[in-house]
């Protein structure tokens, strides 16, 4: 298996030299199967989509070359400059071709890292405010003071209001003030909810400052789904007294895995 | 912050409810972070439209500018010339990069940078042999370029198993790693391809430019005499493509095991690299 890979390799590279020269065979070898990395982790569409990347990068190649250096020469002031070399080209072709790979591949690629984490942070944004729209709420009901949670920027507090707009959570009143609808209140309840339980929580297992109780809750509220707010609830209900904390981190996992961690398994075990 | 004035930093009056509206397109999955940019090319492709079309005419208005007119122009002169260098080249880019992407898996691209430069000997080789040939009248002049073909594949893959033979030995006898072996080892061949080259440049049509660097365009007008549009050389690399395809498809299973879990690919017996 060794010898005979090596030996279709080595086959390849002496015909395809003949032709595009040595230099060029290297970067033919390595630039469409890094390419087509970066874009996809099955093996079989990795195979195809090296061979049909490095026929892209052939024909792109040479057709820059034929096509570009003379009218770019003729006004630099060198007439005579016809083309350029195809293999030349067709290297610069795949480099160029890599380059953008790198900015939209779908898991490692820049843009996509970009966009993940503003999507993250506007997410957390919009929690915060629609968070505050609900303390707010209630303090006209109950007349007792609140404070505003959540530290974030001031284009993080437009996005997440664009953001709640345009899923309905909230409505944007005559003078350009937001009030919540009535799903943005159930969803404001619950992440309130959320908040409070895992102070309560806190409070009873660990001794925290109030501050101390705050932040926390402030940072884990966003990841509180329904079944741990019922664990949650479940768990204050004990008197207090009784350290639960040890029972509720052990309870068993739920059966199937997160999304997170089988997006983790769906990588060879390597890169993980 | 005061939620009493909406969100702040803003307007009086600056949100609109517009509704939930979804893209016509909308990418899901892993893909779905090229969301926004499909966003802006549903909202902006007259803009786009506008400089692909207005560009064909823009260096006519400023003549100071390179713009598509030019590139266009020249490239309305395609000829079938044209067509044969890109097919001579798409076919060896493929022929290339089916090993290629194998290797790449295994983590040995540093290898077929090797391979690639090793084989230079064992094609010199193959030029001297198959001309050996032709002069004691063994070949023909009218089959001399197929057995040239057969020898350089033969002296290629005997160079490869020569790189890998000494690679090992180098390794086992110097007591370096792999890679330093390897550098040690197709530098030198390569070296001696050269060498080779510059010694019998007269006898044999082969220069080191046209190794380094590749005659793509003069390959491709070397056609063959009964099919006057296909270049030999595109006959060479899709031969060679094809065979590396059928060995893929034959092998698959054997090289997915061996490139991805190569402990068990050895307990199975099948050797790995």
């Amino acid at each position: 298996m060794q010898y005979s890979l090596l030996a279709a390799t080595a086959i390849a590279a002496a015909t395809a030299f003949t032709t595009v020269g040595s230099i060029l065979v290297i970067g033919l070898l390595v630039i469409p199967a890094a390419i087509a990395q970066l874009l996809t982790v099955r093996l079989g569409r990795l195979i195809v989509l090296s061979i049909g990347l490095a026929a892209v990068m052939a024909v792109v190649g040479h057709a820059a070359a034929w096509s570009i250096p003379r009218p770019v020469f003729e006004r630099l002031g060198f007439p005579q400059v016809r083309d350029m070399g195809t293999s030349g080209m067709i290297a610069v072709v795949g480099g160029l071709m890599f380059g953008a790979a790198v900015l939209i591949a779908p898991r490692t690629g820049v843009l996509m890292r970009i966009a993940d984490r503003a999507r993250v942070l506007t997410t957390i944004a919009a929690d915060d405010l629609l968070g505050n729209l609900y303390r707010q709420e209630e303090s006209v009901r109950t007349a007792a003071p609140w404070t505003p949670v959540g530290v974030s920027s001031r284009w993080q507090e437009r996005a997440a209001g664009w953001w709640l707009l345009r899923r309905g959570l909230v409505a944007a009143g005559p003078s350009g003030s937001l009030t919540l609808t009535a799903r943005g209140r159930e969803a404001a309840e619950s992440l309130v909810r959320s908040h409070r339980l895992w102070e309560t929580w806190l409070d009873r297992n660990f001794a925290l400052s109030n501050e101390q109780l705050h932040k926390a809750a402030d940072r884990v509220e966003h990841y509180i789904g329904p079944e741990i707010r019922m664990r949650l609830r479940r768990n204050c209900l004990i008197p207090s007294g009784i350290r639960m904390g040890a029972i509720f981190l052990a309870a068993p996992r739920a059966p199937d895995p997160s999304p997170i961690s089988r997006r983790l398994h769906d990588f060879p075990t390597d890169q993980r | 912050m005061q939620v009493d004035g909406g969100v702040s930093g803003t307007t009086e009056g600056r949100w609109v409810v517009v509704g939930r509206r979804e893209p016509a397109l909308r990418l899901r999955g892993r893909w779905r972070g090229l969301n926004p940019l499909l966003v802006g090319v549903a909202r902006g492709w007259w803009f786009v439209f506008l400089c692909v079309v207005g560009g064909i005419h823009f260096g006519d208005v400023f003549p100071g500018c390179v713009m598509w007119s030019d590139i266009l122009r020249q490239l309305s002169n395609w000829t079938e010339l044209n067509t044969a260098i890109a097919v001579t080249a798409a076919l060896a880019a493929m022929s290339c990069a089916l090993p290629g992407a194998w290797l790449v898996l295994r983590r040995q691209s540093m290898l077929g940078d090797a391979l690639a430069h090793s084989a230079l000997p064992g094609v010199v080789a193959a030029f001297f042999v198959a001309y050996g040939l032709q002069n004691s009248g063994w070949v023909g002049k009218d089959r001399f370029d197929a057995v040239l073909q057969i020898c350089i594949v033969i002296g290629a893959a005997l160079a490869g198993l020569l790189t890998a033979w000494l690679t090992a030995a180098v390794q086992r006898l110097g007591q370096v790693d792999k890679g330093a072996a390897l550098g040690v080892v197709f530098t030198c061949l390569f070296a001696a391809g050269i060498v080779m080259v510059r010694m019998t440049a007269d006898d044999v049509h082969l220069d080191p430019d046209c190794a380094l660097f590749g005659v793509l365009e003069a390959a491709a007008g070397d056609t063959l005499v009964s099919v006057p549009w296909l270049p030999r050389s595109a006959v060479a690399n899709g031969v060679v493509f094809l065979v590396n395809l059928g060995l893929t498809l034959l092998f698959f299973k054997e090289l997915r095991i061996a490139a991805f879990d190569a402990e068990l690919s050895n307990t199975l017996g099948i050797p790995r690299a």
